[in-house]
């Protein structure tokens, strides 16, 4: 890496900062412990001539005197005195674990990152030399290195390290390898070849920079098992010659000690084994947490290739919803939404007369962050009935699928809730058993991409076996495998293809299975998270026929949670515009469109890009910061209209046409000290039948 | 935007019978296939103009993208650029022309090298391409074309590092980086889709401004009509590898001749309250696998006007002139409904 300025280095500290302070405090205390152990080694073994006593090499001590003033620790058979040996041991522990990574690493990464990188040929030569190695049992590999080694090098450090470095070359290989074959299709790769860069710069400056990150974790996680891998190489005597102190060697040599009873030979280096290794693997995993957040999110701690896999697993960032703040992985996340959860059918409810089938109520949720908490959803009030269908929208960050989430009941574990989830009548909120036996069966959630939450190694069939026989356990497994096919063929999904896998579907295919799954059970509300965003228009219109035909036929409550204010035109009833967590206009969807009260859904509908579009106009500025305070109507700042109230008080949903809500200042009755006796017409609401916005595309 | 940019008509690019087929092994140890991702494309890109690739994900126009940036290595045919043919030149002969020509990428977020800052991002073409003597050179450079893509000013932003900035402000980074070598053509692959509605007109005026202002060329790659609609001089509309239909945009996307492209027209979403709960045909079944192209026309099967020289053992239609209006203003379709076939065409 060329240098960089002081600028990007104290960025750099600010981030490790920020993921320090992330990190628990549990990992946090064990990080420093382990620390603290290390460091105190590393002292022992840099200052070993002044701190032992007699040379590591003097055997001239009493033979097996007990500990006692000349001799703390007290002697060996051979005449060593014990502490001095266990200090020089500690020098020697350090010397080839260092040398050992070194020439793990020197070997180890360049070959991954060229064989990750180049492909072809020498990369399958150099798997497949790695994974016998890898393959091989390690101890019985460094044996045989060491062996070898002492003979053509001769005995010490240096063999020590090499033959201990070749059980660490196929993981930094593999680590490396793997990490540079997902790097590599990178968009940024191209971007360099699209330059013209020559390979080699490529794979140092863009490869090798994203892919070295994750070398300091495997370092601090094989540095203990070195020390072990050290020890036994000593304790078999493959290890340094003779007068070299080393702990592995000394306990083998103290074994006829202890039925003698000098059980201090064994004792002091056997301590300090475990106390080195115990320090490094502290602080090994701690700076794994801190420099790894997501896998600690995860729940997962040790396989350092994770985070590669689990691009969702980060904890959420201030109010996005990009990036679903979900730490559980796509396992638990299928096990919440297509494996069912209860095991006692309840048995639907007839809903009472004018009971809306979802009613969220005041809900709002906070998601926990290093910045302080995070009001990702605020004071959410929304019914919705039978049979109809609500489009929640707002920009990315709005808190839409946060809503939907919190509807579900699977919000993730730093969020926290408030107020009441109803499904037809019954408070979900207060009863978390209802709650659970609902998801997937009365209540249930169909999510963008569907990928990734089917099951790849289960035939689709088994999906809805075992969804089925989870809520209704009486149920046969061939009627409920029949029960899916039926289900299958009403969404479109020949029935004979059952028995095939996920992959073996196309994205559409694929989407229609999640939505069979959804709704085989025939629950009373739906939850769509952009259930089409990841497919092509032809198929998300055939997607969205589908929706509509299932919500008439079933009569399915459906929340449509999605970006584009085309799906909603054409396939909900009513529509909610969120922004900054709040709903701040809320009505039919054909009144909201062609009159748009709030600025910002003016705005919102302004910035749609149509066929038809000659100049479109974007929203200027960016959605606030949901961790700090707002005090006012959080779109104020961006707000063409914006008053002075604006700024100071927050506005409540008032009424703003014959027919809709809008929390702004400029309809009367949005200041909730001064509620609204009655609707009357403002004169300002005239001009704003047009986007005011300006901003065009000439 | 049709129409406002200077054309002058002469081809930058210049495809013909272009082919890029990726060998694929399916299973364990199965059997090996062809990905047939483009199959027989010919067509120019005229100097000054914008064109639009548009059609499924399966149609093949990123990869023909690519293809027109050597990005991918074409299985047959012939890529001219600037009038000399690319398709034979190794990586070295190949690098002088690289500065002419760039790509923009659709994921912002994962364009942009997470271990570079920006300053280094926007210079390092420079570098390469040894347009700048030194590092620092390069960043002024590099800092001067940040702020022509409106990361004003550019100075606070040099050091920081992608993973500290918006969508929007990553997109317009990925043009800088782009145009600071100066090239003529720029292949731009979605460069809006993952962009927030709100911020999407302000990345295509910015691409728009600076179009006329660097006498840009532009191949844009989009699933989304209203933006090819909105940007495009001309679309081709792509299907399994091939071009149906090819025209000027305010033609094709109003009066679509081909039957797919009418399909595509009608799946788009319209946001005029009026449509709101309206009844559409909508085209049945989804884009084949690109190993098994069927015969005759490849669109046959979901074709709802196909008739008889269509079907599987029928005539593979090539693009015919419907209208002819001058270099840019023909509208060619690849369709038996437009062009029908001639006895000789069973040969």
């Amino acid at each position: 890496m060329s240098g960089r300025s002081a600028g990007s280095g104290s960025r750099r500290r600010a981030r490790l900062t920020a993921r320090w302070r992330q990190a628990g405090r549990t990992s946090r205390r064990l990080l420093i412990a382990g620390a603290v152990i290390t460091v105190g080694f590393a002292l022992v073994a840099l200052l070993a001539p002044l701190l032992a006593p007699y040379g590591q090499a003097a055997h001239d001590a009493p033979q097996l005197a007990h500990p006692g003033a000349a001799h703390l620790f007290g002697t060996t058979n051979l005449r060593f005195d014990v502490l001095s040996r266990v200090i020089f041991g500690a020098r020697l522990a350090f010397e080839v674990v260092l040398a050992s990574t070194a020439f793990a690493l020197v070997l180890g990464v360049p070959l991954g990152l060229v064989s990750g990188y180049s492909g072809g040929r020498l990369d399958r030569v150099l798997v497949l030399v790695m994974d016998a190695l890898y393959a091989f049992p390690s101890l019985l590999l460094a044996i045989v290195a060491a062996f070898a080694l002492q003979r053509w090098v001769g005995p010490g450090v240096p063999a020590a390290a090499l033959s201990i470095s070749v059980i660490y070359i196929p993981q930094y290989f593999r680590v490396v390898r793997n990490h540079t074959l997902a790097v590599r299709e990178e968009p940024f790769v191209d971007a360099a070849r699209a330059m013209g860069a020559p390979r080699r710069v490529i794979i140092v400056r863009y490869v090798a920079a994203n892919v070295l990150q994750s070398v300091p974790v495997i370092f601090t996680i094989n540095a203990a098992d070195a020390v072990l891998t050290l020890a036994a190489l000593g304790f078999l005597g493959y290890g340094v010659p003779l007068r070299t102190a080393e702990w592995g060697f000394d306990i083998g040599n103290a074994i006829s000690d202890v039925g003698t009873g000098a059980w201090w030979t064994s004792l002091f280096p056997g301590l300090a084994i475990v106390g080195l290794v115990t320090g490094m693997s502290l602080l090994g995993e701690g700076v794994n947490d801190v420099l790894n957040p997501r896998l600690r999110a995860a729940g997962m701690t040790s396989d350092v290739t994770l985070p590669l896999l689990d691009p969702e697993g980060a904890p959420p960032p201030e109010g996005s919803e990009d990036g679903p703040p979900a730490p559980e992985g796509v396992e638990r996340e299928l096990s919440r939404s297509i494996r069912a959860i209860g095991f006692d059918p309840a048995p639907p409810e007839p809903p009472a007369e004018g009971v809306p089938a979802l009613l969220v109520g005041d809900v709002s949720v906070t998601y926990r962050s290093a910045r302080g908490p995070v009001r990702a959803v605020e004071g959410v009030t929304l019914a919705v009935g039978a049979g109809e269908s609500v489009g929640l929208v707002g920009e990315s960050g709005c808190g839409k699928s946060t809503l939907g989430r919190a509807v579900l009941g699977v919000l993730p574990a730093v969020a926290e809730r408030s107020g009441r989830v109803v499904l037809d009548g019954v408070d979900l909120t207060a009863d978390a058993e209802a709650w659970r036996r609902a998801r997937g069966d009365r209540l249930s959630l169909v999510f963008q991409d569907p990928a990734t939450r089917l099951d790849p190694l289960q035939r689709v069939e088994s999906h809805f076996v075992e969804l089925i026989r989870a809520h209704r356990p009486g149920t046969s497994k061939a009627a409920a495998a029949r029960q899916g096919r039926e289900t299958l063929a009403a969404v479109g999904v020949p029935p004979d293809r059952a028995r095939q896998y996920p992959h073996e579907f196309s994205g559409g295919m694929r989407q229609r299975i999640m939505i069979a799954l959804a709704v085989v059970l025939e629950p009373r509300v739906l939850v769509a998270d952009e259930p089409t965003t990841s497919l092509d228009v032809l198929v998300e219109a055939q997607i969205l026929d589908l929706l509509t035909d299932l919500r008439r036929r079933l009569g399915l409550a459906v929340v449509l949670i999605t970006h584009n204010l085309g799906i909603v035109a054409e396939t909900c009833d009513r529509v909610a515009v969120m922004y900054a967590g709040r709903i701040v206009e809320e009505g039919p969807v054909a009144a909201v469109f062609a009159a748009p009260r709030h600025p910002y859904t003016q705005a919102l509908l302004g910035a749609v890009i149509t066929l038809e579009t000659q100049a479109p106009a974007a929203v200027p500025g960016s959605p606030p910061d949901l961790a700090g305070p707002l005090p006012g109507c959080p779109f104020a700042p961006r707000c063409p209209l914006a008053m002075t109230t604006c700024h100071d008080v927050v506005p409540v949903l008032t009424p703003a046409g014959s027919a809709h809500t809008a929390a702004c200042h400029l309809y009367p009755g949005a200041d909730p000290a001064h509620p609204a006796q009655a609707w009357e017409p403002a004169g300002r609401r005239l001009r704003l039948a047009e986007p005011p916005l300006a901003g065009t595309l000439r | 935007m049709s129409g406002t940019t200077r054309r002058n008509g002469s081809p930058l690019v210049a495809i013909s019978d272009l082919e890029v087929h990726f060998p694929i092994r399916r299973g364990f140890g199965g059997r090996k296939a062809v990905v047939r991702a483009v199959d027989g494309v010919s067509l120019e890109v005229l100097a000054g103009e914008t064109l639009g690739l548009v059609g499924e994900s399966g149609s093949g126009k990123t990869t023909l993208g690519r293809a027109m940036l050597r990005l991918v290595e074409p299985t047959a045919g012939r890529v001219e650029f600037e009038g000399r043919d690319i398709t034979g030149l190794d990586e070295k002969q190949l690098r002088p022309l690289r500065r002419r020509m760039q790509p923009v990428f659709q994921d912002p977020h994962a364009a942009l090298n997470p271990a570079m800052t920006i300053g280094d991002a926007v210079a390092h073409p420079l570098l390469i391409q040894r347009l700048a003597p030194d590092r620092a050179a390069a960043r002024a450079q590099a800092a001067a074309m940040l702020e022509r893509v409106g990361i004003a000013p550019a100075g606070p932003f040099l050091d920081r590092y992608p993973e500290d900035l918006s969508g929007g402000q990553k997109q317009r980074i990925v043009l800088a980086r782009a145009l600071v070598t100066g090239p003529s053509l720029v292949v731009a692959d979605e460069p809006v889709a993952m962009l927030d509605m709100s911020v999407r007109a302000l990345v295509l005026d910015l691409m728009a401004g600076l179009q006329r202002e660097l006498g840009l060329t532009y191949v844009l790659i989009t699933h989304d009509l209203a933006t090819a609609r909105l940007l495009c001089d001309r679309v081709a509309v792509m299907y399994l590898g091939r071009v149906v239909e090819i025209g000027p945009a305010d033609r094709v996307l109003t009066e679509p001749r081909h039957p797919y492209t009418r399909a595509l027209l009608d799946a788009v979403p319209r946001v005029d309250p009026a449509a709101a709960g309206r009844a559409r045909p909508v085209l049945p079944g989804e884009v084949p696998d690109a190993t098994r192209i069927p015969g005759g026309c490849r669109f046959h099967p979901r074709c709802p006007e196909a008739f008889a020289p269509c079907g599987p053992d029928g005539i593979d239609p090539a693009l015919g002139t419907v209208t002819a209006a001058g270099p840019g203003r023909t509208v060619e379709v690849a369709c038996h409904l437009w062009n029908p076939p001639t006895p000789s065409d069973r040969s």
